[in-house]
């Protein structure tokens, strides 16, 4: 799909879907929204269109039966728009073979190519020869700025970088760019670190396993805590095509963690972009950016490196969103069973847990979460959250009493700000899995946000969002570097006296990345007033041609 | 001065002293006359004619036992210590009196003595499965839980349908890996111990206490079902103790009823209102409960608890985080600096500090306490680590080492010395172990971490 482009600078996409019933053009007040999230609750609905979309394969993670530690943390996946048609594709990757294992033939890194109504066709030779090692996690930034996303891809072995040749095809530049590194790597994430106009790279580790070192415990793996932790690495983009290794100058990894899910935005409303690093049973790390390429961590001293009882978690996806709309991102971290979910409250920089008080607490404790997406299932502004839930160990007892690893996933819809109400109902009843990655894109261009989540040796679930919706706008932001994926750009929209604040997020979710396409849901609302959008160079302007129920392009001017 | 002198003597039975100890302790104590008893004329009458036939006829051991019974009757301690060393003397060939004076000395937790008893009576009386029982329960007295269970193993053995055995080494197992901070991980003897006391539960003379342990055991198992049904039953037998309200309520919350957790503990709190661990569990129900007063409710619970009970670190942890939540920053920092005192070793009091001295501007302490309990987490994961890898290697000794070293800086004395005693096992007379067990002097209290 084409989008032509405009003098004015806001592009009208071409996905036009006009709103039922949407005349009133008086601005929405927050009580009207809480009134429709509370009858959103069963309006709210997801359909498994899984098979109907072509995405009816396993991701195996390398089962033998050798019940490999590693076992417990792979199968993500991340959205790209691979070939600029505004449509969102998906990558997966895939394992190889461990020790004495073989892996059936059809566990390969998958790019599968959307047409827009979220039917997907495996493009079979996107990679060509090439393959990963044991690959967990993927992540979609346009380092190189020539309008094409790429993809890092964290394995177990060595990591791999596939460029974009924006002709349908990937090509392996690791080696020629620097990035090799190796070790058993569970995420990424692409964001301008030194604010020099290109993406750098932070790569996680989560522990020092090897199929080597692997240690058996009674019913399977032992726990993570078996291995030593280990320490993250960060690339620092050369601005061309190469990287370096800049860990110990940057201080980025000043601990050895057991890091899980990160997230890059911009924590403090200084519009440098923050890193987020949530660690397994550790404290989580917030790295502050001092300007240029100095970092300070202040996880534990802003509040965010512990949960609601202040004790240490098995924190893993990191979800960030303006869920309480005052114009900061808030953060949402998934955690283990008999662990709450937390919702750290941004208070201008400082932290506070309100899962308590927020529901999500007592909603979230009796599940394993890895992936959470923010998103906003009916339109209304306000964000939800969706988790996905599933525990690593197969001897697990439910609480029926029987051992099942399978968990359902959870969609909280949010009340106002205030607190989040439980709307799983809204989910499909195959919704049983051990889950993993999840991440949100509106697949089918229906002006709702979709969620795909993945599940470990088996299926990804497709749930296309079927709610009944409010308006919205989206908006792609095509800043003047060139660069597909301008992780660390902010954009307020102006809706009579409310306003919406959405960043593109750098990573989040647990393995994967969600589109990098903004999405606002703005109720009963027939327009937005204006746009300010801060672009990752630091420039704020301000757009008021906004077309709404459409995606609107909007381009930096140089 | 007489008799006194006389039973002052070592005791020679059949070639093996009893020791000169055993019978001095039992002088000075069991042996003072037992006051308070108050007989019925029957009572005294059957006494003083056991006692006349005693006197008549003093080698006559029939006549002894029968006063024994008699004494065993009505309680009274003193003579039958006194009947006992007699017995002993006339018997040296049965092992009847010396168990006899072993269980008696158990009683009144005289474990040292019972000790020695017991120690003799296994090694005169190898095939007594009440002498190995005396000695494992000895053992369990004093906490040398690892010890119990080898020595009820071999009463088992030598008695294999005593069920009675068999709740005493499932209580055994259970109390041993109660020792370790990382419980759950002792997966193969808690399931070891469940099925012992399961198998014990129908003939238990003391079924809620059975009950109660099956209920802990299963919660550490994170089996929530067994484990509120076992300890709703155990309530039902022990409706005095709040322990038991206590270690429901949990279960329930950890099956996800956490309305009924919270009924049990606020029901609970009615009946014991100043149990501390009842109102800091209310406080964490509230903290979670997902109500707009959640935290302020939390505050009070917590407030309570640290009145009760303020020498116990996590509730004053616990009391800080509410204060930290609800901005009341200068009781949330006296809280943490309570806690961080209690609990010197802990990273957390310090984390927590962190982030309220920020609160307050003092970034420079902020930074400082932030280093101190980073150091501190540093250690606790490298423990954690130990502890795990010694899990799957068990009989690395330098893994044993570690975690013995480890516990006793910790003041963890009782899992110290079971690492000790391991390392002992595997390799008589190492050296660092020896020192290990030695730096570490007696257990006095319950290491329950």
């Amino acid at each position: 799909m084409n989008h032509r482009l405009r003098s004015t600078s806001i592009i009208l996409g071409a996905f036009l879907l006009a709103a039922p019933g949407c005349t009133n053009n008086q601005p929405i007040k927050r009580e009207d929204a809480v009134a429709s999230v509370v009858r959103s609750v069963s309006d709210a609905h997801f359909d498994d269109a899984t098979q109907a979309a072509g995405l009816d394969f396993v991701q195996h993670f390398g089962e033998c039966g050798e019940h490999y530690f590693i076992e417990q943390v792979t199968s993500g996946a991340t959205v790209i728009d691979a070939n600029n048609d505004g449509n969102m594709d998906i990558y997966f990757p895939a394992p190889t073979a461990l020790g004495p294992c073989k892996i059936p033939a059809d566990a390969k890194q998958r790019l599968y190519i959307n047409d827009g109504k979220a039917h997907f066709n495996l493009a079979e030779n996107a990679f060509g020869s090439s393959k990963t090692d044991y690959g967990i996690a993927a992540s979609t930034g346009d380092y190189n700025n020539d309008g094409f996303a790429d993809i890092y891809v964290a394995a177990y072995g060595k990591n791999t970088l596939y460029k974009n040749n924006g002709n349908g095809t990937f090509t392996d530049v690791t080696k020629a760019a620097g990035v090799t590194a190796g070790g058993m790597c569970t995420g990424s994430v692409w964001f301008d670190a030194d604010q020099d106009g290109d993406l750098d790279l932070y790569v996680l580790r989560y522990c020092n396993w090897s199929v080597k070192n692997d240690i058996k415990c009674p019913g399977g793996a032992c726990g993570p805590t078996t291995y030593g932790a280990a320490r993250n690495t960060f690339y620092r983009n050369n601005g061309n095509g190469t990287f370096t290794d800049f860990t110990k100058q940057s201080k980025l990894a000043t601990e050895q963690r057991r890091s899980l899910g990160v997230a890059a935005f911009d924590s403090d409303g200084d519009t440098k972009t923050d890193l987020f690093v949530a660690n397994d049973l550790g404290p989580n790390s917030l790295f502050k950016s001092l300007g240029g390429l100095k970092f300070e961590e202040l996880g534990m001293m802003q509040g965010i490196a512990y949960g609601i009882t202040g004790a240490t978690q098995a924190n893993m996806g990191v979800a960030i969103g303006d869920y309480d709309e005052d114009g900061d991102m808030d953060v949402t971290i998934t955690t283990f069973q008999n662990e709450p979910n937390s919702l750290y409250r941004n208070d201008g920089g400082f932290f506070t847990d309100v899962s308590g008080e927020t529901g999500m607490a007592a909603a979230t404790l009796p599940y394993l979460a890895f992936g959470t997406s923010f998103l906003d299932v009916n339109n209304s502004g306000w964000l939800d959250i969706f988790f996905a839930d599933g525990h690593v160990s197969p001897m697990t007892k439910t609480f029926d009493g029987k051992p099942n690893a399978k968990q359902h996933n959870q969609l909280l819809l949010n009340e106002g700000g205030k607190r989040f109400i439980e709307a799983t109902k809204a989910l499909p009843d195959s919704n049983v899995k051990v889950h993993r990655g999840t991440v949100v894109a509106d697949f089918d261009n229906d002006g709702l946000e979709d969620i795909l989540v993945t599940a470990t040796n088996d299926k990804p679930t497709l749930l296309l969002n079927k709610s009944k919706r409010g308006n919205w706008v989206a908006v792609d932001l095509k800043p003047a570097n060139g660069s597909a994926t301008p992780i660390g750009a902010k954009v307020v929209a102006h809706i009579g006296k409310r306003t919406l604040t959405r960043q593109v997020i750098g990573g989040g979710s647990y393995a994967g990345d969600s589109s990098k396409r903004l999405h606002f849901g703005v109720g009963n609302a027939s327009k937005v007033d204006a746009l300010d959008v801060t672009w990752p160079s630091g420039k704020v302007e301000t757009f008021s041609d906004v077309t709404i129920n459409q995606v609107n392009i909007i381009k930096e001017r140089r | 001065m007489g008799a006194l002198r006389q039973r002052m003597r070592p005791l020679i039975v059949a070639g093996a002293a009893i020791t000169v100890v055993t019978a001095l302790v039992i002088r000075q104590n069991l042996t003072k006359p037992t006051s308070g008893l108050v007989l019925t004329s029957a009572q005294i009458t059957a006494i003083e004619a056991a006692t006349a036939a005693v006197k008549a006829n003093p080698s006559d051991t029939s006549a002894h036992w029968k006063l024994v019974g008699l004494l065993q009757a009505v309680g009274n301690e003193a003579a039958l210590a006194t009947e006992y060393i007699t017995l002993i003397r006339l018997e040296p060939e049965k092992p009847d009196a010396i168990i006899g004076m072993g269980e008696l000395l158990l009683k009144n937790q005289r474990y040292d003595e019972a000790h020695d008893a017991f120690t003799q009576a296994t090694a005169k009386f190898p095939t007594s499965p009440m002498a190995w029982n005396g000695l494992g329960a000895t053992l369990y007295g004093q906490k040398k839980y690892r010890q119990a269970v080898a020595t009820i193993r071999t009463a088992i053995t030598l008695s294999p349908t005593n069920t009675e055995l068999h709740g005493v080494l499932g209580s055994a197992l259970m109390e041993q890996v109660m020792q370790f901070p990382d419980r759950g991980s002792y997966k193969r003897e808690l399931a070891e111990a469940r099925l012992l006391l399961e198998k014990h539960l129908p003939t238990a003379s003391q079924r809620g206490e059975v009950l109660y342990r099956l209920g802990r055991i299963t919660n550490i198992q994170r089996d929530n079902k067994a484990a509120v049904d076992y300890l709703t039953r155990a309530q039902e037998e022990l409706p005095d103790k709040p322990a038991i309200a206590f270690s429901l309520a949990t279960a329930y919350i950890g099956q996800g009823r956490r309305d009924e957790g919270r009924r049990v503990v606020e029901s609970a709190l009615v009946q014991f209102p100043d149990e501390a661990a009842l109102h800091d569990l209310l406080g964490q129900l509230h903290q979670r409960s997902g109500v707009p007063s959640g935290m302020k409710d939390a505050q009070a619970s917590f407030s309570r608890a640290i009145a009760l009970k303020p020498n116990v670190g996590s509730y004053q942890e616990r009391y800080g985080v509410a204060c930290l939540r609800a901005n009341d920053l200068a009781s949330a920092t006296a809280a943490f600096i309570a806690a961080s005192k209690l609990s010197p070793h802990k990273a957390f009091p310090y984390q927590q500090l962190a982030v309220v001295f920020n609160r307050q501007g003092r970034v420079q302490d902020a930074r400082d306490a932030s280093k101190i309990a980073q150091d501190i987490a540093h250690d606790e994961n490298l423990l954690k680590q130990a502890q795990n890898l010694s899990m799957v290697q068990p009989k690395n000794i330098g893994l044993l080492l570690v975690l013995g070293d480890r516990y006793r800086d910790l003041g963890l004395k009782a899992p110290a010395r079971l690492q000790y005693e391991r390392i002992l096992e595997l390799k008589p007379g190492h050296p660092e172990a020896t020192k290990g067990l030695q730096l570490l002097g007696p257990i006095d209290e319950p290491q329950t971490p």
